[in-house]
């Protein structure tokens, strides 16, 4: 054998060594975390509007943009919205951009990418006007604002990118970066503006054996974010069981739904308390299809959807104000249904369905917030039982900000659900239910 | 890979993306570990980048693209993640020397050792152009595209990459006194 052939057959020996066959639970923490996340929509081609669409939704959507409009126009004229700068404006007078008017060209121009706020009433934005993978000729900004006053902005990076914002444990914001452009960048914000470059990576990365109150926060997919190094880390850090999807309380616990590998259909919650993991299996209510958990204090709740005989139709809750010591859990579809009345996404025509996302936050301890994916708000104070929120616009997502929870909202135009939209507007919900505009971009 | 599995998946039936994740998953992550050379990182990074996959499967224009996007996806999770990883990643392999017992198998581990040794030396891309092209099997056109990087691009990673595996190759077959720099 000749040298060239020794190298290539050493080569081919060496690569085919070893099995690549997929641990079930890998797949299963995926699948399992799958079931709460959203797709991103392709905004290029708007949704056919169903003639069958909610007219109430429409006249809603229509009445709060224009409320919406007016309000912020009056808070600030030059950043109300649709009022921002052309970019045809920008680019006349600027040939060369600085990083500045770029910025500020994409927050006028750009998609919600992802949102914080601090319990001091600084609220964080991030905007992107990438919409492809791959996308190089787009990029991301941030803008932080308190009232209706904005104070700094900032690129965050060009080219397709996952960005997301946090709210630091010490004060200001941690944001992280995932894409072409810089997978390991990041950045952190002072509540003054002040933006200081980081790194994402996780190798050096480590926590006191008890977990620090509100410095780890669950971030996109599977990972969790360190609020004071901006760190980002694969749950897998964490141990135990495949982690599907968590939420850390303030005190540092994390809860977070499981793969259950003897029991694939039984779904399963755990509790870490910095140094180790407890497991529950919840109430079993015949092949639980996705779930969604919140947890403030001592309370935590989780939402579970089944795929039939409608998408995303609550089928259990599972409810302890004790850390777990004990549960309620309801599974009786009747008593379920007039607790909180979700259910699915089929279209009109009942030819296709979208999941819908479902998103609960608390505000303060006792409050419970649910986004129902259909764009409905409901709110509950002893989480077995849910009033409609008026909002104006449908809610997709909800955020934790102290005594107080921060949503997105749109009007939905042009799509027919709200997982399918472009939602670009905030308001803020207090613990007693009232509603407030926030000054997003 | 079936279309219609990929345009329900692109539709957001759950169902239709777990077939999909389960059809992908064991190449995938072959794929993975071939370029981070850790079992644990290649089965996080696998996760992600299905996630990714499903975040993402409205914006994948045509359905018969879906293996090169789903590489993209991976490789790109890859270089997110292993750098986030560096000190978890294992820098120590169990030979299995009972097998080795004639001159041949343990001139066999030695290749492989060497290899290993130099491709944990690589960047991320050339491993990732080395992988696809010499385990996965795609022309080097292929692989460019699937990257999203110029041929030439493609090329040269391959280029540089052979050359310090076949280096390494080579110290390997040298005679020992040679490796360790005596002469006669």
């Amino acid at each position: 054998m000749n040298d060239r052939r020794r190298f290539d057959h050493a080569v081919a020996d060496w690569l085919d060594d070893g099995s690549d066959a997929t641990p079930p639970e890998v797949i299963d923490a995926v699948l399992l975390a799958v079931r709460s996340t959203p797709q991103e929509r392709d905004f290029r081609f708007p949704w056919r509007t169903s003639p069958m669409k909610h007219l109430a939704y429409a006249a809603a959507a229509v009445a709060a943009l224009a409320v919406g409009v007016a309000a912020l126009s009056a808070l600030s004229p030059r950043f109300g919205i649709g009022l921002g700068p052309t970019p045809a404006a920008t680019i006349q007078q600027s040939p060369a951009p600085s990083p500045r008017s770029e910025a500020e060209q994409i927050i006028a121009e750009g998609s919600l990418e992802s949102f914080a706020a601090t319990e001091s009433g600084a609220v964080l934005t991030v905007w992107g006007t990438c919409h492809n993978f791959g996308d190089t000729d787009c990029g991301y900004a941030w803008r932080l604002g308190t009232g209706s006053h904005t104070q700094a902005t900032g690129m965050v990076g060009r080219g397709d990118a996952r960005v997301d914002a946090f709210a630091a444990s010490g004060g200001g914001f941690v944001l992280t970066g995932a894409g072409q452009s810089g997978p390991d960048r990041g950045f952190l914000i002072a509540e003054d503006g002040a933006a200081s470059p980081i790194s994402t990576e996780c190798h050096d990365a480590s926590w006191p054996t008890s977990t620090e109150p509100r410095r780890l926060v669950w971030a996109a997919g599977l990972n969790f974010v360190d609020t004071v190094t901006g760190a980002v880390c694969h749950s897998g850090r964490l141990g135990g069981r495949p982690l599907a999807r968590g939420a850390f309380t303030a005190d540092g616990a994390l809860w977070a739904l499981v793969d259950n590998e003897t029991a694939p259909d039984t779904l399963t919650i755990g509790r870490y308390d910095g140094v180790g993991w407890r497991y529950r299996d919840l109430a079993a209510v015949g092949g639980a299809w996705t779930s969604v958990l919140a947890a403030a204090g001592s309370n935590v709740v989780v939402l579970q959807a089944a795929p039939e005989p409608t998408p995303q139709q609550l089928v259990g809750l599972s409810v302890t104000t004790d850390a777990g010591a004990t549960w309620s859990e309801v599974v009786d579809p009747e008593v379920l249904d007039s607790a909180l009345p979700f259910s699915g996404f089929r279209s009109p025509d009942s030819q296709d369905w979208f999941s819908g996302y479902t998103s609960m936050a608390f505000a303060g301890s006792s409050v419970l917030y649910v986004a129902d994916g259909r764009g409905d708000l409901w709110r509950s104070t002893d989480f077995t039982t849910f009033s409609h929120v008026e909002v104006p616009g449908w809610v997709s997502e909800l955020k934790p900000t102290g005594d107080a929870v921060i949503a997105r909202i749109g009007d939905g135009a042009g799509c027919r659900y709200p997982a399918a939209c472009q939602l670009n507007d905030l308001v803020r919900i207090s613990a007693d239910g009232s509603v407030e505009p926030i000054k997003a971009r | 890979m079936d279309r219609d599995v990929v345009e329900r998946a692109r539709s957001g039936d759950q169902e239709a993306f777990a077939d999909l994740a389960h059809q992908v998953s064991d190449t995938l992550l072959g794929v993975a570990r071939r370029i981070l050379r850790d079992p644990a990182l290649a089965e996080d990074v696998l996760q992600n980048a299905l996630l990714t996959m499903w975040r993402k499967l409205p914006h994948l224009r045509d359905a018969d693209r879906f293996e090169g996007w789903a590489f993209r996806i991976l490789v790109h999770a890859c270089y997110a993640e292993a750098p986030r990883n560096r000190r978890w990643a294992s820098t120590i392999r169990v030979l299995h020397t009972d097998v080795a017992s004639d001159v041949d198998d343990i001139q066999m581990i030695s290749d492989r050792d060497e290899l290993e040794r130099a491709f944990r030396r690589l960047p991320l891309d050339q491993r990732a152009v080395f992988v696809l092209h010499h385990y996965v099997g795609l022309p080097l056109v292929a692989v460019a595209k699937t990257l999203g990087i110029p041929d030439g691009t493609a090329r040269s990673r391959l280029h540089y990459a052979t050359r310090a595996l076949r280096a390494a190759f080579d110290l390997a077959q040298a005679p020992q006194d040679l490796r360790e720099g005596r002469t006669a």
